[in-house]
């Protein structure tokens, strides 16, 4: 058997049916042996949007996702979204083509060191030097992947490597390291702290969506009477629409999850990590909670946060053990209140589009188990706070690393994970640009995918940082002269259609929906529209920012 | 806060490298270092001395989230508390196989 053919073989023996790439020189080998095979190759249009993709679909599907470059430029294009999925623990195996291994190391054409490049971005790396370790390297690959705290790993593979033959191939089954049981004296702790608390809070991250614990989540909320807050990876975790669920936490969280968690005296961290756009400083964060950290990596606890309690293992044990009902009526009503009396108001009395509005109906009038993926800016914080996720699968933003172009390929690989469901991906004028070579991929495939992008003329994040932080000197922020999207949609042959005022957004959106096909909703909004609230930088949460006037 | 890392590693491609890298990006300064492979080629036993600004046991535990590291005991040898006492350190997730 040919190395190229034990690996495509050994990727079939991991479950993989789909993966995103693009070929080269390096890599020319594997791509002669997936002719025939059963592995279904989407084609990007640059390597970067295979690993955002394969990202996207591994957020959506909860399996591995796969991709695939060559070597040199094949492989450095790759790196942003391998590092994209490391910060958001997203199971991924990247595949790269590297020049032979007795060229290595001479500066061969198409030539770089992408293991030593890629050793801070991934959670683990190999080289294959042997055939006869193709398929065992793949095998733990997927293995480290998907088990513990998920993450990326990339195999670099010599191209006299995949092009030997070797006989007598031993190819092992799939598996991965079962997470442990926490240890029973850490839950008593948690039980006695939960049990003697009267401010307690739920502080829930993207460890929820990892470990498939949302339905152990609601049980513990509703067993416990403990009210939540989510973090940008923790969006549906728990369903918006619980009464319990006080809404996103951090820069721009709500005023009810920010109060909450300044005023706590207990924080039940569940699958978060203390990130800096949560704490905002980090030294007044939740400054009188004693601190519950459940977690599956070891390295997370205490890691910014001296905790009372650590519990590791499997998320859904604990919180089934901990169903607990302490004496809190006082502050859960006090919690309601602030949810009650900060709600988001879309009373919007403009003709421009408002685009909280847009994707507050947008989420009303969604079909069920809907994807929504999300670029990088203003419009990204827009849809956090006013789409109401019912699963945290079902949203996919890059949250650590925050790409811009990640929407767009994200939500392509969302809807080879789903293929019977809707998948929206939101964008802005700055972000689409990023990765918009795509649009030829959605048009090829016929990808359903439908894009609202919302375009302000401006990089809008930007431009609101330097209007409240910059004394408004605007600096490479204006966008004015973007191209018309309507026609570089419809040159890519995808549909296209412009929405300009507040009274045609439910129409906009009805027709986008039924829509059987990919689209493209431009959609024009103020430039001067910012987001709110807003913890400036270096302040603590409870000093939010609000719009002057909306 | 200075400090002493003992470490037993596979003897894979990289595995010094990713450990470097660790302390590297965390501003930690190698005052030392020696590394030995085992006769059975398997391992490489590698002791570095350590200075940095930063909390100790934060680094200590993405030294030991590498999956090429078998076990790892670190000792405070400036500045720390229980200076001078080997403290292993067990808290893993996974070890590639030898």
């Amino acid at each position: 058997m040919k190395g190229a053919e034990i690996l495509i073989k050994a990727l079939e023996n991991e479950g993989v049916d789909v993966l995103f790439g693009y070929p080269g020189g390096a890599i020319m080998p594997v791509y002669d042996a997936l002719v025939g095979s059963k592995l279904k190759h989407i084609l990007v249009r640059h390597e970067q949007a295979a690993a955002l993709a394969a990202d996207g679909y591994a957020r959506a599907s909860g399996n591995v996702g796969v991709c695939m470059a060559t070597s040199g430029p094949g492989a450095t294009n790759l790196l942003t979204g391998i590092a994209n999925a490391h910060l958001d623990s997203v199971p991924m195996v990247a595949i790269t083509g590297q020049v032979s291994t007795t060229l290595m190391g001479t500066d061969a054409f198409q030539e770089v060191d992408i293991f030593g490049m890629s050793m801070s971005v991934v959670k683990h790396n190999f080289i294959v030097r042997k055939t006869a370790d193709i398929a065992k390297t793949i095998h733990d690959a997927f293995e480290l992947a998907r088990s513990g705290r998920p993450g990326p790993v990339l195999v670099d593979l010599p191209k006299d490597v995949v092009s030997a033959e070797i006989d007598d191939v031993q190819f092992k089954e799939s598996s991965s390291k079962p997470m442990p049981r926490p240890e029973a004296k850490d839950l008593h702790i948690a039980h006695d702290l939960l049990l003697n608390s009267r401010q307690p809070l739920i502080y829930a991250g993207g460890g929820i969506r990892i470990a498939g614990a949302s339905k152990e989540l609601c049980a513990f909320v509703d067993a416990t009477g403990i009210p939540v807050v989510t973090t940008l990876q923790g969006l549906g975790a728990i369903p918006a629409d619980h009464p319990l669920n006080l809404g996103m936490l951090g820069m721009h969280g709500t005023k009810a999850a920010n109060f909450a968690v300044q005023s706590c005296d207990l924080l039940v961290c569940v699958g978060a990590r203390f990130d800096d756009r949560v704490t905002g400083k980090l030294a007044e964060f939740a400054p009188g909670a004693k601190v519950i950290h459940m977690d599956a990596d070891p390295a997370e606890i205490g890691k910014l946060r001296m905790v009372q309690c650590a519990i590791m293992g499997d998320i859904k044990v604990a919180l089934n053990f901990l169903h607990v009902r302490p004496e809190i009526d006082f502050w859960v009503k006090r919690c309601m209140l602030n949810k009650e009396k900060f709600a988001w108001d879309y009373n919007a009395p403009m003709e421009s589009v408002y685009a909280p509005k847009f994707i507050k109906e947008m989420s009303d009038r969604s079909p069920e188990n809907t994807f929504v993926s999300c670029d990088v800016g203003q419009h990204q914080m827009w849809v956090a706070q006013h789409y109401g996720f019912k699963s945290p699968n079902n949203h996919l933003t890059s949250g650590g690393l925050g790409t811009m172009g990640f929407g767009l390929p994200a939500a392509i690989g969302a809807q080879y994970a789903s293929p019977e469901s809707c998948v929206i991906t939101v964008s802005g004028d700055g972000s689409i640009m990023m990765n918009i070579q795509e649009l030829a991929t959605l048009k090829r495939y016929n990808i359903p995918v439908k894009i609202v992008l919302f375009d302000n003329k401006a990089l809008g994040m930007v431009r609101q940082w330097q209007e409240l932080f910059f004394n408004e000197n605007y600096s490479e922020v204006d966008l004015s002269d973007n191209p018309d999207f309507v026609k570089v949609a419809e040159a890519f042959g995808i549909p296209s259609y412009r929405v300009e005022r507040a009274d045609e957004v439910n129409d906009a959106i009805d027709r986008m929906f039924s829509h059987q096909g990919p689209v493209l909703v431009h959609v024009l909004i103020d430039p001067k529209e910012n987001v709110w609230p807003l913890v400036p930088p270096g302040k603590s949460n409870e000093q939010m920012m609000e719009a002057k006037t909306v | 806060m200075k400090f002493t890392v003992s470490i037993r590693l596979s003897n894979t491609e990289g595995a010094l490298e990713r450990l470097l890298g660790r302390l590297r990006q965390r501003a930690f300064e190698i005052s030392s270092m020696s590394a030995e492979r085992t006769a059975d080629r398997a391992f490489i036993e590698a002791r570095f001395t350590i200075e940095g600004t930063r909390d100790v046991e934060p680094v200590i535990k993405q030294l030991a989230k590498c999956y090429e590291v078998q076990s790892l005991k670190f000792q405070y040898t400036e500045g720390g508390a229980q200076n001078g006492q080997w403290q292993n350190h067990t808290e893993r997730e996974v070890c590639l196989p030898v």
